[in-house]
């Protein structure tokens, strides 16, 4: 398999802080990798560093075959970066705005363009300043999609976008999947989950892992288990056994190792006197939290 | 070069009104400045209008200035979040535009405007090609680089001005350093402005590159802050015999030879001394005449002199200053001492040692200029006439 994005112990320190700690990273070619992580957590900076916004510390990582540090010019010729943040030439029309990105691009499509902007309903005569703040991501990602990048980048491309508009964004990128790679990163988690095909997850600066969601989907389960009389925990408390909460005769965790065979038979014998237990299936926002809170545990 | 092109047509698109507000008070000045009637002004308009053109100057500097931050802010180059870094700019063409801009509304339209002055003027702008060029490279290097280094290395208006202002009481404090006062005298004092100038070029060149081509911000920072205090301080940095002997270097003798120089003979016996009591009673001057023989043809300028007195013993006699003049038709060094010093040495027998650094100027190249008229108007600087206020030939 080939790699868009590949990062080998990609370090970016600012002063005493280290914002990404020897990140490792491997993007599959065609994958929809989600980068998801608490605020802070580092996934910016990552993504800053792959396209030589920022120069990292230490580290190596390619992109497309390119080193990283040496991105610039041509070589955005076939990567797309959105980013909530990102300035834009407001005081153009849309229109402008196509026109102006068209020559930068020698595999500008105009009939895609076309085709997105109609889609997406965009007024070409008005200036991006005067439009919502969807329609100027949108605008955005036209301008960013009608060359048919090989990589989308995307930092928190949802904030503040309404369901419909959030909607038709990932629309536009499901559209792409097929032929490009795309790297986002979001708090959106629903969003993400309707596309992501792999999923990453930041904490404090640290890639904790990185895998294909169905994989990742597949070994997390909520565990519930319910006693006769208040249970007693066992110590030490597994690592792989996630943010455990009693409420009165029940149980409840999160399993990060779930095998369908053999942790029926674990939870036997770590938890004598265990009762009903049920494995319910988690959604990528119920994993996100259940690792959000055991680092943070960890962290204090 | 289409992508230099390309972003220089955005640019001039998106700064149209401030290229044509610079080019307003740009116009104005140079229309009032080839006035004629403005050099000498006569009647209330006249002196109005010559008042707005002594307004407009700063206001022309501060026009330059803000078009070119705004120009390069278009474009900024510190910041993590601009248009232009995550889409293919060749940063060649980026630089390029950003010049080609300057180029064409602010180098094109001061010439042009130098160029009409001269020719209301009355003057033929055959020789003054190249001067005209070499004034261009000067208003670039000493008026436009300053405003591109801080644009450069800032991202909006309101953190040039703070860095405007971080200059400003960074000066002020250079000015608090003791000698920072002293400057290269005379003829060596265009010294000063060719380092400032090499200064500002190299200066200028490596800031761009660390910027467009590695966006090392930082260091493009730190030179600023390193490059002013030398910038400032160049006067006091670069000594007077040093300056010479660059001079003596680059200097053109024609027909003279590497060897020649000039030998000042100080006159036995006729040492003078004045006592200079209007200006100061506490300082004592000793006048000493020079036996100078000047080659034919040429004249002399003294860029400065070292002088030291010893008495018998061998112990040094303080002088104050001592400086090269031209008095009584014949010229003189003159030493000033403390009036005790003097009187203290006054009837001993001292040993002089004097450095004179001189440049000597041929006459060979006369330009002859037809008056013509009984007077002729130099732009900017007064009238040259034939014939003084009464109409006697001068």
């Amino acid at each position: 398999m080939t790699h868009a994005i590949r990062a080998q112990e990609l370090t970016k320190r600012f002063g005493k802080v280290t914002a990404v700690d020897r990140c490792t990273l491997e993007v599959p070619e065609g994958s929809v990798f989600a980068l998801i992580g608490s605020n802070g957590a580092g996934k910016s900076t990552l993504i800053r560093m792959l396209l030589n916004i920022i120069e990292p510390t230490s580290g190596e990582a390619d992109v497309l075959g390119m080193n990283c540090r040496r991105i610039a010019g041509d070589g955005f010729r076939r990567i797309a970066y959105v980013a909530e943040d990102q300035e834009q030439l407001d005081w153009m029309t849309v229109g402008e705005l196509l026109n102006y990105c068209k020559p930068f691009y020698p595999d500008w499509d105009d009939a895609l363009a076309a085709e997105m902007v109609r889609q997406l309903a965009l007024p070409l005569d008005r200036r991006l300043k005067h439009l919502s703040r969807g329609m100027k991501m949108k605008a955005v990602l036209v301008s960013s999609l009608a060359y048919r990048p090989k990589l989308i980048v995307l930092d928190e491309p949802f904030g503040g976008l309404d369901p419909l508009v959030r909607d038709e964004f990932v629309e536009s990128l499901i559209d792409r999947a097929p032929e490009t790679t795309i790297l986002i990163s979001s708090h959106d988690l629903t969003e993400i989950e309707t596309m992501a095909t792999h999923v990453g997850f930041m904490e404090e600066g640290r890639l904790t892992f990185a895998e294909e969601l169905s994989t990742l989907a597949a070994r997390m389960r909520e565990v519930e288990i319910t006693f006769t009389e208040p249970p007693t925990l066992p110590s030490p408390w597994p690592p792989g056994w996630l943010n455990p909460q009693v409420a009165g005769v029940v149980l409840r965790f999160v399993e990060t190792a779930f095998d369908p065979r053999q942790s029926p038979a674990s939870i036997a014998e770590r938890i004598p006197g265990a009762g009903r237990v049920d494995f319910r299936a988690l959604p990528l926002r119920a994993m996100f939290l259940a690792m959000a809170r055991a680092a943070r545990r960890t962290a204090v | 070069m289409d992508q230099t092109i390309h972003i220089l047509i955005k640019d001039i698109r998106r700064l149209r009104w401030e290229i044509a507000g610079t080019l307003l008070v740009t116009a104005l000045l140079a229309w009032l400045n080839g006035d004629n009637r403005l050099v000498l002004p006569v009647s209330r308009r006249e002196q109005q209008l010559s008042g707005l053109s002594g307004t407009l100057q700063p206001l022309c500097l501060g026009a330059w200035w803000f078009l070119i931050v705004s120009l390069f802010h278009v474009d900024a180059i510190p910041g993590l979040r601009q248009f232009w870094l995550t889409r293919p700019y060749r940063r060649s063409s980026l630089l390029g535009a950003k010049l080609l801009f300057i180029v064409l509304f602010l180098n094109l339209p001061t010439l042009t405007a130098d160029v009409l002055v001269l020719w209301r003027a009355g003057y033929p702008l055959d020789g003054l090609v190249p001067a005209l060029l070499w004034k261009q490279v000067l208003y670039t290097v000493m008026l436009l680089v300053p405003a591109i280094g801080i644009a450069a290395v800032t991202t909006g208006i309101a953190q040039t001005v703070l860095g405007v202002l971080g200059l400003v009481v960074l000066t002020s404090l250079l000015a608090l350093i003791p000698g920072r006062g002293h400057s290269l005298p005379g003829s060596l004092g265009w010294w000063t402005i060719a380092v400032q100038l090499l200064i500002f070029s190299i200066g200028g060149g490596l800031l761009l590159y660390w910027q467009f081509f590695r966006r090392k911000t930082a260091w493009s920072r730190t030179l600023i802050a390193a490059g002013i205090p030398v910038f400032i301080l160049i006067n006091a940095l670069i000594p007077t015999g040093v300056a010479f002997s660059w001079q003596r270097r680059f200097a053109h003798q024609p027909g003279t030879g590497d060897g020649y120089a000039i030998k000042p003979a100080l006159e036995s016996g006729r040492m003078g001394y004045e006592p200079n009591m209007r200006r100061n009673p506490q300082v004592a001057q000793i006048a000493l005449p020079v036996d100078n023989v000047l080659p034919a043809g040429q004249e002399m300028v003294s860029d400065g002199v070292e002088a030291s007195l010893t008495s018998p013993g061998g112990a040094g006699v303080e002088i104050l200053s001592s400086v090269w003049t031209e008095s009584q038709g014949k010229p003189w060094i003159y030493l000033s001492l403390d009036r005790t010093e003097f009187a203290r040495v006054r009837t001993m027998t001292l040993r002089v040692d004097v450095k004179v650094y001189a440049t000597m100027f041929g006459n060979k190249q006369t330009a002859a200029m037809p008056f013509g008229a009984a007077h002729r108007v130099v732009p900017r600087f007064g009238v040259c006439g034939s014939r003084d206020r009464n109409g006697a030939e001068v």
